[in-house]
């Protein structure tokens, strides 16, 4: 093998797993249920819950043998339980969630703080539709800033880095006067 | 479907590829791979094929732990995260390590970055401390140890379950204790062993036995130890016990082969000679080791030496256009043909801007265009601009004998222009304006053209375009800039024709020495240069970005620019500019407009954006450079180099170029992003206003949807933070360099004290960006307006 063309290969190696992408990351475990036939695991994530987007994600298997559902349509609805209004999640779930097999992710939207109902509908091939309900407390959305607190402090580090090599320098340059 | 199948199914399709690891195991490969090939030239028996197909297998390695289906059954089963910590932990870090990847690694890097930025740290006394402790036997060990316990424990293993940013840390732990426990076992070169290589065996039999303990916990604990995987691992039909228990297994018997495995290694080395000469034989050492080239950084005053190898104009394709006189007339044809479609279209067309040529073409994508185009390739926009047409024109037809008036060979009647060229935009809303952009282009034509007729060289360019101002500072942070192929063939040049010109060409119109130039700044990339040029000894080279910006010597054609207070002030409106002109279109400046606007009884808000405009450019700049000129030589002592009264601004306005610059990529690009969609449905509208609705049949409607602003990708706040965050380091190491020059003796501690009042000033306009980027923005350029 050309030590040249080993760069072309690592490049092409992880081009070909950009087939699928998507997170693997499940959450929190919200609810265990056995329900016509099926086993309905239930995560949500992030940890804690907050206002703004959430991810449902679903891992379903059957109840007999174990063996993980890979084709199912997930549906989800969600319910403040303070304002009572419905809405639909803002993606499809019918869409083959990306990246994983085992696992299926919605992403919601729970605009406010407080109480609300999810309503994950698994709807199976050969399987009646399970409708399982979880309620989740939702705390208050960290203010922009802060999400974007890394990207703000991304000089801090840059300037440390600077400072360093000064330090180091003006260390060497006493000690070796010459240099 | 059998379990099998769906392993198999997942297998192919349940990758969780992440974008950051895979960007930062590329970089690390091919910076790798790079290194070794110089390495194994000079060194083929150390560095033998197979230990680059170690490193790129243990990154791999790395990459299938935390990519593959294992990942999201670790969610499920606990078999399956023992068997990706297993990897982590104990395969992936032993590959890295016989890639022998320290020199290779230093070699790969771009050389400025080895011997500026690594150089320094490997050569600091305290470094060498700190890494010997971190990866010293007792030291790896514990480490090692600690993590796997501490991660392992109830809680913390939960929270990595439910929280991917802990689950990452987690990843992390164990991968850099991984490291510090093998490098003693491992021993990489150039490293030495701290303890006889002997005690290596003792070091992994206790590490053995230490995890056949913590197996042993797993695999008989008589109850679950995780809650999560109680509930989670018995809806696949197994049994979370039995689960735990497999677990454990795997820890105990591939993870005791990974630890005994190294031990039967190391005592065929022993046995075969002694532990030197094992090592010598396996590495080869009678080679003479590859000199490790570690020099100390200087701050330089001199831009650092140019790189030869790359030319854009040897360049396949693009080169032969931009080299050939002919091409770089194509291009400015080119951009004519835009430039009379904007005039056309502005005078003719619909009033409504973003329904216009006029109003889309030069506002949102020729400047989102131009801003990255400066920043990656220098000022190849003056190159194919259109204005210089007519001074070609004029250079034929007409004499041009005059010399440029003395007292206007200077940046103030541009810098005027520029200020005026802020206002008309904001105040007279030159942006919504169709018509007024057609007259603004004509009437540049006619300037160019007036300008050039009667003065020789490149007057109009040099003295008074402000888009070419424009230009020149932006293109100051380029790589790229016309410069001397080969300085000893200059320095035997008598004819000097890139200066002089030659029978054929005139030489530079803005008197720039090719030799002598310093940057871009006053180089509009015409070439002609390179063309008058005998000895074909002018390129487009590589140059350090912002290198530039630190030198404070005598440049050709300008001199110094800390002597020059018409350019220092062009450095100050540019940069302040960026940030007015941002803020004239967010919305609570808008609004507070129109309120100044009704409370004073105005009829329009012109006087009040006046004002505002008026304390931007020239009031806030100048309480700035008075407070700059007061306090910088007070903390720092006198300049350098330079006049005494303004050689600091000088340094301080150049080093404000990178936050001005970040600012207008920000600004422009955020118009482009959004709203570069729009040329679609009005050049479709151009397209049947010229074919007088014929064309209607075949092409429909215009799309006008899609002169509306697009939704702000999600990812566009964090770029533009990124963006300001880049452009404040650039600037703060920019002075630091200049401090440090004047200030040489000084303590790094003292010194960072003493640049805190221009610290300040940067922050400042940092800050000012983040305030604007984070307000609602007034989609120009888009039927929301
Ligand atoms: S660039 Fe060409 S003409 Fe100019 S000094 Fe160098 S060799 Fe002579
Ligand atoms: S002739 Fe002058 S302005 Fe033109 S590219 Fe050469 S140095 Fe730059």
């Amino acid at each position: 093998m050309n030590v040249h063309r080993l760069p072309r290969l690592v490049l092409l190696l992880v081009l070909a797993g950009w087939v699928r992408v998507g997170s693997a990351d499940t959450g929190q475990l919200r609810e265990v249920v056995q329900m016509n036939g099926l086993n309905v695991v239930i995560f949500t994530a992030p940890t804690p819950l907050r206002a703004g987007e959430v991810e449902v994600v679903t891992l379903v298997t059957v109840e007999a043998t174990g063996r993980p559902v890979l084709d199912y349509q997930l549906d989800v609805r969600v319910r403040s339980k303070q304002w009572d209004t419905e809405a639909l999640s803002l993606l499809s779930m019918g869409v083959p969630d990306p990246g994983t097999r085992f696992a299926k992710k919605a992403t919601v939207l729970l605009a406010t703080p407080g109480e609300w109902e999810l309503s994950v509908e698994i709807q199976a091939p050969e399987f009646d539709p399970v409708t399982v309900v979880v309620e989740v407390a939702v705390g208050n959305p960290h203010p922009l800033w802060w999400q974007l607190l890394p990207w703000l402090l991304a000089a801090v580090p840059c300037l440390g880095l600077i400072l360093a090599r000064d330090a180091i320098t003006q260390r060497s340059r006493r000690r070796f006067p010459a240099s | 479907m059998s379990w099998l199948d769906v392993l198999r199914d997942s297998a192919m399709d349940s990758w969780n590829i992440r974008f950051w690891p895979s960007c930062f195991a590329l970089l690390l490969s091919i910076v790798y791979l790079r290194g070794f090939r110089a390495s194994r030239r000079s060194s083929p028996t150390r560095f033998a094929l197979w230990r680059a197909w170690s490193f790129i297998l243990g990154q791999l390695v790395v990459l299938f732990a935390i990519f593959s289906p294992l990942d999201e059954l670790g969610g499920y089963l606990l078999s399956a995260h023992m068997i990706q910590h297993l990897l982590l932990l104990g395969v992936a870090p032993p590959l890295i390590l016989l890639g022998l990847p320290a020199i290779p690694l230093l070699r790969g890097l771009p050389a400025t970055v080895s011997r500026e930025w690594v150089g320094p740290f490997i050569a600091s006394r305290w470094v060498v401390r700190i890494f010997h402790v971190l990866v010293h036997p007792i030291t790896g060990w514990l480490a090692l140890v600690l993590a796997t316990w501490v991660w392992h424990v109830s809680f913390m293993y939960e929270l990595a379950l439910v929280d991917p940013f802990w689950h990452e840390v987690e990843h992390g732990f164990f991968l850099t204790t991984a490291f510090m426990f093998w490098f003693p076992v491992i021993q990489p070169w150039p490293s030495r062993a701290v303890w006889p290589r002997a005690a290596m065996i003792p070091y992994l039999l206790l590490a053995d036995v230490q995890n056949t303990v913590f197996s042993a916990f797993f695999a008989f604990a008589p109850r679950v130890i995780y809650p999560t995987y109680e509930q989670v691992t018995p809806v696949f039909g197994l049994d979370p016990l039995a689960d735990q228990a497999l677990a454990g297994a795997i820890m105990w018997v591939p993870g005791s082969l990974i630890f005994i495995a190294p031990i039967a290694w190391i005592i065929r080395d022993l046995r075969s000679s002694s532990g030197a000469a094992a090592q010598r034989a396996r590495y080869g050492v009678q080679e003479a080791a590859p000199p490790i080239e570690v020099s100390l950084p200087q701050f330089s005053s001199t831009p650092a030496p140019r790189r030869r190898g790359f030319d854009l104009l040897r360049l396949p394709v693009l080169g032969p256009v931009i080299a050939s006189r002919r091409g770089r007339h194509l291009l400015r044809f080119l951009m004519l043909g835009l430039a009379v479609l904007v005039v056309v279209d502005g005078f003719l067309g619909p009033r409504t801007a973003s329904m216009n040529l006029a109003g889309v073409l030069p506002w949102t994508h020729w400047r989102g265009i131009a801003v990255i185009l400066l920043l990656v390739g220098g000022n190849l926009l003056c190159m194919a601009c259109p204005f210089t047409l007519p001074r070609t024109l004029a250079g034929r037809f007409l004499p041009r004998k005059l010399a440029f008036p003395r007292a206007l060979r200077n940046k103030w009647m541009a810098v005027l222009l520029l200020v005026c060229w802020l206002w008309m935009y904001e105040v007279l809303a030159l942006w919504d304006s169709p018509s007024a952009t057609a007259w603004v282009v004509v009437g540049y034509f006619v300037a160019a053209f007036l300008v050039d007729a009667f003065f020789r060289g490149a007057a109009f360019c040099k003295y008074i375009c402000p888009i070419g101002q424009f230009h020149f500072v932006q293109s100051m942070v380029s790589p790229l800039q016309v410069s001397a192929r080969d300085a000893a063939t200059c320095a035997t040049c008598t004819t000097r024709e890139c200066i002089r010109g030659s029978d054929r060409v005139e030489g530079c119109g803005t008197g720039l020495f090719v030799p002598k130039k310093v940057g871009n700044l006053d180089c509009t990339f015409c070439m002609d240069c390179a063309d008058a040029c005998p000895k074909d000894n002018v390129g487009i080279l590589p140059a350090a970005p912002a290198a530039d910006l630190s030198f404070t010597g005598w440049r050709s054609s300008i001199g110094r620019i800390a002597d020059r207070p018409d350019v220092i002030a062009l450095l100050m409106v540019l940069v302040f500019g960026a940030y007015a002109n941002a803020m004239g279109m967010t919305a609570p400046v808008i609004a507070w407009q129109d309120e100044l606007t009704v409370r004073w009884g105005l009829a329009n808000h012109a006087l009040v954006a006046s004002g505002l405009l008026l304390f931007e450019l020239a009031l806030l700049p100048a309480m700035v450079a008075f407070f700059l000129l007061w306090i910088v030589p007070r903390m720092l002592g006198p300049a350098p180099v330079g006049s005494p009264r303004t050689g600091w601004l000088g340094r301080c306005a150049l080093s404000l170029v990178p936050l001005g610059v970040a600012m207008w990529i920000v600004h422009y690009q955020f118009h482009f992003l959004t709203s570069w969609a729009s040329i679609l449905p009005v050049s479709h509208r151009a397209l049947l206003d010229v074919s007088g609705g014929s064309l209607g049949q075949w092409l429909g409607d215009p799309a006008w949807s899609r002169a509306c602003c697009a939704p702000t990708p999600d990812w566009l706040l964090g770029v533009e933070i990124l963006i300001l965050n880049i452009g404040f380091v650039v600037s703060w190491a920019v002075f630091f360099a200049h401090a440090r020059t004047s200030a040489p003796g000084r303590s790094t501690s003292r010194l960072l004290f003493s640049v805190l009042p221009m610290t300040l000033v940067q922050a400042g306009l940092l800050f000012w960006g983040f305030w604007i980027i984070f307000q609602p923005m007034q989609m120009r350029g888009t039927l929301l307006l």
